[in-house]
């Protein structure tokens, strides 16, 4: 009797490993659709007025229409254009910074502290700076994105290159490597679990830090449009904006940093 | 390659307390020689003095005629963790160190395929470095060491990681590559039947010292003359010598 309700009981444990419900994927469409089934709903029931809550319809049109005139992707493109400079600029200067500081007790000691102080400032803080500093220009754009992105990096490096076991660097020395050879054959490669993931980490501040400082300035952007959605009045265009950001942060982050990531631990042996 | 030890000194950091003190020795060419003792007792400074990672705080390490002071091809090291670099595969860590020495590609794989052979891993000249077991790393790092033809090979531990059975295999196999190629080497272990397989001569350390100022001495240097393979049965009596000047200190 006990034996029977067991056997069962493994039966329909491996019923559900097989259904439809454990697939991930499936997972995310049903909530997605449910989401904006119940998003449909409030909307139809009018208990907000149009003007703050379009439909999830009327969202999707606005995207429709903004692709089609081209509109959406020459915003998608200025900002990439912005936040690829600003990232390219943060991670040069990250990387130099953080080997610095690894390489001199005395750097660590002092700008390894305040980077550390300086991380706890949330980008939207710099832009009154940004903005005397530059005028309202791309240029105030960039400062805030180098500022935000280069910290993680720098301190992604530090780690990196603290923590490499001194029995890596000393094979190295014994098999000649030398200086400038020993960082380029050794440390630099040595860091690189570690660089990846403060790489994607300072990717996810500069694309933070260009929305915040795109709402300031003119031009094309999707900081931009998502604030002349604002002043339009148009919450259709804002909440399209919003989407496009968090797919592009779900592409870039997910897709590309994570799978990078994950192939580097597995080379590395983290796993 | 001789090795003189000269009144060696090594302080621990710069208060007045000695890691070793006045340590004398002299390694022959093609020696095996084995430090032996408990962890403490300054056994694996000695080594990384004579890598050259470190300067004596007074005396001197004088390699065929030229006074250590710096790490050199000539003086390679294994170590107990591997060492290895993940991101480059098993024939291109061997290769590492050629690079200083042979200018074509080509010629550098084909010597480290001629190490891989000896270490019994051709096989696996394009495997990763994380696919492998313990074992095998440690084959990939001895024939990464010897690679370079070094007169001195510097172990520390090197096989301290391992299971027993891998262990006793890589000891056949290290005395067989030695008696290959006769590099002179120096090789740390904590292991008292360790050091009598593979030895030449055994220098006993100890680090409980009579001068509470210097944390490890040399307690004794003995020659291990039999023949090898060896088997510890015919070595039991070197063993309760060895047993007895440990527990006497």
């Amino acid at each position: 009797m006990l034996q029977d309700l067991k056997k069962r009981i493994t039966v329909a444990q491996a019923d559900y490993s097989k259904s439809f419900i454990k697939n991930i994927f499936l997972q995310r469409l049903i909530f997605l659709f449910a989401f904006l089934a119940i998003w449909q709903i409030v909307s139809i029931l009018g208990i907000y007025p149009k003007f703050l809550l379009p439909s999830p319809l009327e969202v999707l049109q606005t995207l429709f229409w903004g692709f089609l005139e081209a509109d959406y992707f020459k915003a998608i493109f200025e900002s990439f254009r912005r936040v690829l400079l600003g990232y390219s600029l943060a991670v040069v200067v990250g990387v130099f910074c953080g080997l610095a500081i690894a390489r001199y007790k005395i750097l660590d000691n002092t700008i390894g502290a305040s980077l550390t102080a300086l991380q706890s400032i949330p980008s939207v803080a710099w832009v009154p700076l940004a903005l005397l500093w530059f005028g309202i220009s791309e240029a105030a754009v960039l400062f805030i994105v180098v500022l935000e992105a280069f910290i993680p990096s720098a301190l992604g490096v530090r780690t990196g290159v603290q923590t490499i076991p001194k029995e890596i660097i000393r094979a190295a020395q014994a098999l000649g490597a030398r200086s400038v050879d020993l960082y380029i054959r050794v440390i630099f490669p040595s860091i690189i679990p570690h660089m990846i993931s403060s790489l994607r980490l300072s990717w996810a501040f500069a694309w933070r830090a260009l929305i915040a400082g795109e709402l300031f300035i003119n031009g094309l952007g999707i900081g931009q449009k998502l604030e002349l959605g604002r002043s339009l009045a148009d919450m259709s265009q804002v909440m399209a904006m919003i989407i496009i950001i968090a797919i592009i942060g779900y592409i870039t982050d997910d897709l590309i940093f994570r799978s990078v990531e994950k192939k580097v631990q597995e080379i590395w042996g983290f796993n | 390659m001789t090795v003189a030890f000269e009144k060696v000194s090594l302080k621990f950091n710069s208060k007045n307390i000695f890691v070793v003190k006045d340590i004398d020795l002299e390694i022959q060419d093609g020696e095996f020689v084995c430090l032996l003792g408990p962890s403490g007792c300054g056994k694996s400074s000695l080594l990384s003095l004579l890598a050259g990672f470190n300067q004596p705080s007074s005396g001197r390490i004088i390699v065929d005629n030229e006074v250590i002071n710096r790490p050199d091809l000539n003086r390679t090291l294994v170590f107990q963790e591997y060492a290895l670099f993940p991101w480059l595969n098993v024939i291109q860590n061997v290769a590492f160190g050629l690079k200083k020495i042979v200018d074509n590609r080509d010629e550098r794989y084909l010597l480290a395929s001629r190490y891989l052979k000896m270490v019994g891993l051709l096989n696996h000249a394009r495997d990763r470095i994380s696919d492998l077991s313990g074992g095998m790393k440690q084959r990939v790092a001895i024939a990464r060491a010897l690679a370079v033809k070094p007169s001195l090979l510097l172990m520390d531990e090197p096989f301290g990681a391992l299971d027993d059975k891998t262990r006793s295999d890589m000891q056949s196999l290290l005395v067989e590559i030695w008696q290959e190629l006769k590099p002179s080497v120096v090789f740390v272990t904590h292991s008292i039947d360790e050091a009598l397989l593979l030895a030449d001569r055994i220098i006993l350390m100890d680090g409980k010292n009579n001068d509470s100022n210097v944390i490890g001495s040399i307690k004794a240097d003995m020659k291990i003359t039999e023949a090898r393979p060896r088997s510890l049965s015919d070595l039991s009596d070197k063993k309760k010598e060895i047993s007895s000047i440990l527990s006497e200190v």
